[in-house]
């Protein structure tokens, strides 16, 4: 195993590991932060998945010319519908079942489920492929044995944008505060003035629009289809249970110890039994750390 | 529904709540339930329509399970598919070894394949038997196999984790991985295990033809007689003390702990006994559908078997069984009838029981019963789970 | 040199493509299958590794898959399959046609496809041949049975009931169809083989 071996593998450790903190961001602030365990997150992606589909057939329709720029649209669209989506979802359905989390992990499985069927008839059965921006085609040679591929790089600086976004959105605004208070002390903040009932609902739009945003960015790595949800959901929750449900940053942490062990796995081992062997590790580890590795305590 | 007094300010069940459930009502029920799986039902399907039926039993077992450790125990396990199939698999290599070493068999596919080994790992040039299969030739290991590994496998697991405190929520997305685990292996390594297709291609047990009407017929009634004999051994273990126990641990497991009870040995142990329940299933399914696969075995059928207990009734074991008939049916219907609707159809029926329904059909049997006799609903006072106890036992841990 | 599998429906191919290109081979052999396609061959573009510098060749990709991969993916790469929409024979030119007249000129016909519709009219003739449905007869009926397919004029075995089939490499093109570059003889079908 030469340098330029070790290069590629952490950098493909560092790519997984970006795809998983965008999944698991927004599932982080909607189950670390609220409580509600939302099992249709993948086809929210999905969703995101499909803007960025929708955006791209509309460019190439309308607009030919512009084609480079579709993926900003895309992911812009893809945000703004799964928000919105997750709004919805959360006043019509998710407010009422704040005190029992495993009621809402049944719930919107089954609302993931409706969505699948949603796909399947209103999309399509098969997977659909969204076609690379011309100018993220191929990879970056920074050396003669070492490449980046730049639809890569390109979610590696997207994963960044967001999670800083994300984090002065938490702890630079007024939102964020609110959030926060929440969060940690419902009946005070609502005795302090907060609408509470609001800053649900904004935050779960906000924990969708998230996951609309990886969904989106995922059309660069690979197909979508009504399935790719279910794909994804099991990943993104070991994320952030093995990271510690209330904290982010031991999300993005966790991410990044996933992804490292992934790409390290699958370098010596066989794909399914790197896959086993990660879920494996995650059950392990969580016996000795069993609320994740950043436990954070906080007062329900 | 009005809250009966002696409900705690929580709205968790008291102990005496959970008597008064399991009074001559449920015994009531039983007689009705074993009424209709003996004789009704027997009566007035054909031969295809009854495996049907024992096909959905078979998965009743597991929903069983789940009612006694989520509606008794608080633990909501989405990895019951992964018992389910350690017992079917079991099985099926039993059945494989038998259909392939029997006499007639084992010369026909010598000289076809060049070796008697099951078909799959001819085709995938595995050598020799792998030696963990060599065991289930005998019939003799097998069933005590599938009585003991399986809720052995769980006890270990769930007590290592209870005793570490790990709650509600961690602990269902433990099973939700364990039954991942599973299902990829079984995958990969399709060598040995068949793969995604799954073991399949076995006529008889112990020399008896499973194809024939009359063995079919058998096997609903066994299967039926076996699952009773559950859901009457669960309804013993809720009426016993540890019952009592139990239900003290779901609504209150720090209390149990300092009166000095161990509520991971408790917990554990209910959680072994739901395993025990799916792997018979599993085993009976196999037997019936000639089939073990690994699509029986992943998240998703896990998370459907809950929805059998859910639609039944969280606290209702018979609930279970009337729950696991129904998906099931409604299954069959709408894949014969409107392929595409199955999902919605699904999908809405999970938010509409977990809305509107959060105690299942036998909540609203509770309820039309109790108001004909204009007295308060026993089953509604028994199913208040959701307020307090779980989210206590959920992420605060 | 080496070889990597995955579970179905797997995505992340980075570590796999990695190995590739360290050990530079001389033919990458894919056996991947459905949706995983997408995210394979999507990957190895990016990774700078594509038909005109790579030898490739897959198992389970036909015009159908391509139009999901995008034919910009796959070009120039090989693809062995026992039918292709190119074929030129009269049995397809007419089997085409019909085709695209009822689903649409922008459908593409596959080797799935192909071999779902002969099969129908296979139990057909076999049916016919028996004078019965009955199983155990269409069975003992189908030994030796000919059909004029469009992927040519093919036959089922004598004692193993599988078809003998031409195989067929071709290079796929911009357009995502593919151009026949080999197509063997009647192959006898061996559906047992050691490896």
């Amino acid at each position: 195993m030469n340098l330029d071996m070790l290069a590629m593998q952490a950098f493909t450790g560092l790519s997984i590991f970006t795809i998983l903190m965008l999944m698991a961001l927004g599932l982080a602030i909607v189950f670390g932060l609220m409580g509600v365990i939302n099992m249709a997150h993948g086809e929210l992606m999905a969703m995101g998945a499909y803007c960025s589909y929708g955006t791209a057939l509309f460019f190439e329709r309308f607009m030919p010319g512009l084609m480079g720029l579709y993926i900003f649209v895309g992911i812009g669209l893809a945000f703004v519908v799964t928000s919105l989506f997750g709004y919805l979802l959360e006043r019509g359905l998710i407010r009422f079942l704040y005190k029992r989390p495993l009621d809402t992990l049944l719930a919107t499985w089954g609302v993931s489920l409706v969505l699948q069927q949603l796909y399947r008839q209103l999309i399509n059965a098969k997977e659909v492929e969204v076609p690379t921006v011309s100018w993220l085609h191929g990879a970056w040679q920074a050396t003669e044995g070492v490449s980046f591929p730049l639809s890569r790089l390109f979610i590696i600086g997207l994963a960044v944008v967001t999670a800083t976004l994300v984090y002065l959105l938490l702890f630079r605004t007024r939102w964020g505060l609110r959030i926060r208070a929440v969060t940690q002390n419902r009946a005070m903040a609502g005795a302090a003035g907060i609408n509470t009932t609001k800053v649900d609902a904004y935050t779960f739009a906000l924990g969708c629009g998230l996951a609309g945003i990886a969904g989106s960015s995922f059309t660069m790595l690979a197909s979508t289809g009504p399935t790719t949800g279910q794909q994804y959901i099991v990943d993104t929750f070991i994320t952030v249970v093995f990271g510690g449900v209330e904290s982010l940053l031991g999300t993005i942490f966790s991410a990044f110890i996933i992804g490292q062990m992934q790409s390290w796995f699958e370098y010596s081992l066989s794909g399914s039994m790197a896959r086993a062997s990660i879920l494996l590790l995650v059950i392990v580890v969580l016996y000795f750390r069993p609320n994740g590795l950043f436990a954070a305590k906080v007062r329900r | 529904m009005s809250k009966p007094a002696r409900q705690g300010a929580n709205g968790g069940v008291t102990v005496a709540g959970v008597a008064t459930e399991r009074g001559w009502g449920e015994k009531y029920a039983f007689v009705i339930l074993a009424v209709l799986l003996l004789l009704v039902v027997p009566l007035s399907l054909d031969v295809f329509r009854l495996g049907l039926a024992a096909k959905y039993l078979s998965l009743g077992f597991c929903a069983v399970g789940i009612v006694l450790i989520w509606g008794y125990g608080g633990i909501l396990s989405l990895g019951q598919g992964a018992f389910f199939g350690l017992g079917s698999y079991m099985m099926a290599m039993f059945l494989k070894l038998e259909s392939t070493s029997a006499d007639s068999s084992a010369q026909a596919l010598s000289s076809f394949f060049g070796s008697n080994l099951p078909d799959f790992m001819v085709w995938n040039s595995v050598e020799t038997l792998p030696w963990w299969w060599e065991p289930f030739h005998y019939v003799w290991f097998t069933i005590p196999a599938i009585l003991l590994l399986p809720p052995l496998l769980a006890f270990i697991l769930a007590y290592a984790n209870f005793r570490k405190r790990v709650g509600g929520v961690y602990f269902s997305i433990i099973t939700l991985a364990l039954s991942a685990i599973l299902s990829i292996v079984i995958i990969g390594q399709q060598g040995v295990t068949g793969g995604v297709n799954g073991i399949n291609d076995f006529r008889t047990f112990m020399g008896i033809n499973l194809d024939t009407d009359q063995a079919k017929r058998t096997m609903y009634f066994i299967t039926c007689v076996l699952l009773l004999l559950c859901v009457g051994a669960g309804g013993f273990i809720l009426r016993s003390k540890l019952g009592k126990v139990l239900v003290a641990i779901r609504d209150k497991e720090d209390r149990v702990r300092f009166s000095g009870y161990d509520p991971a040995l408790f917990k554990a142990f209910i959680f072994a006994v739901a395993a025990l329940f799916s792997s018979i299933g599993g085993a009976l399914f196999t037997i019936q559908v000639g089939l073990a696969s690994p699509s029986l075995v992943g998240i998703v059928p896990s998370v459907e078997m809950v929805i059998y207990a859910a639609v039944g009734g969280r606290v209702s074991l018979i609930g279970a069984v009337y729950g696991a008939v129904l998906v099931g049916s409604a299954k069959t219907f709408f894949s014969e009838n409107f392929v595409q609707y199955w999902m919605y159809f699904i999908g809405c029926l999970f938010i509409f029981v977990v809305m509107f329904l959060p105690d299942g059909l036998a909540g609203v049997l509770g309820r039309v019963r109790m108001r004909m006799r204009g007295r308060k609903n026993p089953v509604a006072a028994a199913v208040q789970p959701d307020a307090g106890s779980v989210s206590e036992s959920g992420i605060a841990k | 040199m080496g070889e990597g599998y995955y579970p179905l429906g797997h995505i992340e191919f980075s570590s796999e493509i990695n190995k590739i290109k360290a050990a530079k081979p001389d033919v990458i052999l894919n056996c991947v299958v459905g949706g995983s396609n997408v995210a394979f061959f999507k990957q190895l573009t990016a990774a700078g590794i594509n038909g005109s510098n790579q030898t490739l060749l897959s198992l389970a990709v036909s015009e159908e898959e391509v139009s999901g991969i995008g034919a910009e993916n796959t070009v120039g790469t090989l693809t062995c399959m026992g039918y292709f929409q190119s074929l030129k024979n009269p049995a397809n030119e007419k089997f085409v046609k019909a085709f695209k007249a009822k689903y649409g000129a922008n459908r593409v016909l596959g080797d799935t496809l192909e071999c779902g519709y002969i099969s129908v009219y296979l139990w057909k003739l076999a049916a016919e041949k028996a004078k019965s449905f009955d199983v155990e007869k269409v069975v003992a009926a189908s030994s030796d049975l000919p059909i004029d397919a469009p992927e040519g004029h093919v036959h089922f075995d004598k004692s193993n009931h599988h078809l003998w089939k031409h195989a067929r490499i071709g290079t796929f093109l911009p357009d995502g169809q593919v151009n026949m570059i080999y197509e063997s003889p009647l192959l006898a079908p061996n559906p047992f083989p050691k490896l």
